[in-house]
């Protein structure tokens, strides 16, 4: 039986670098136990998602993504939408927080989410980076809040209940 | 807090960082000795670990 506890991750699909540094700054503070990882294109998340969607605890969607003018791949990054739209057509795993200024289109992806039975949070970026820890790091942190699990009865309280 | 009401407890201050059930529970056993009250199920632990959190209480 593998015994080693499997560190969950949270998955961040944001193309921005600056973004990407702020959110990785805020996960190391408060949210310090879970793995981040930060996928800047839709396909790239799409294809890590499928290896690891099983042991990701949360997910967080950007809608609109850029390619940087020094990027070496030139494949198109897509955008959120790509992803939410894969994910509402499997079974429900963890909260998808989605973060974008794009409104409409994080209205389609929290349509497509809820309809897949997906808990949905929803944040919209202002104010430069300061969105980051004012209003995405609690909306996380209690999409994770409502992720927890009843905690298992310890061995010897399952057997004196057995008896009784 | 919600009406007077804790609504979570949870050892994710990021300031203190432990990860001892046990201490949890006592910080909420403290409180409801203050005379707060502790909504049932919202005493959550987040493992070291990286562990799924779990409800202790």
């Amino acid at each position: 039986m593998n015994t080693v506890a499997r560190c969950l991750k949270i998955a961040i699909l944001e193309d921005n670098a600056d973004r990407t540094v702020a959110m990785r700054a805020a996960l190391a503070d408060k949210l310090y136990m879970y793995e981040p990882h930060f996928l800047p294109t839709a396909p790239l998340m799409l294809a890590w998602l499928d290896r690891h969607l099983e042991e990701t605890i949360a997910i967080s969607l950007d809608h609109d993504l850029e390619l940087p003018l020094s990027a070496i791949d030139r494949t198109d990054p897509c955008d959120g939408r790509m992803v939410a739209k894969a994910l509402a057509v499997q079974s429900p795993s963890c909260p998808v927080v989605i973060h974008t200024t794009n409104v409409a289109c994080g209205d389609s992806m929290e349509a497509a989410l809820i309809e897949g039975g997906w808990q949905t949070f929803r944040v919209t970026p202002c104010d430069d980076r300061h969105w980051i820890r004012a209003t995405w790091l609690p909306l996380l942190r209690e999409a994770l809040f409502h992720a927890a699990t009843i905690e298992a009865a310890p061995v010897a309280q399952l057997v004196s209940a057995g008896t009784k | 807090m919600d009406s007077g009401v804790i609504v979570e407890l949870t050892n994710l201050s990021g300031t203190f960082q432990f990860d001892d059930r046990d201490g949890l529970l006592d910080v909420a056993t403290a409180l409801k000795q203050a005379g707060l009250m502790i909504e049932p199920g919202c005493v959550r632990l987040f493992p070291n670990d990286g562990g799924r959190p779990m409800i202790v209480e």
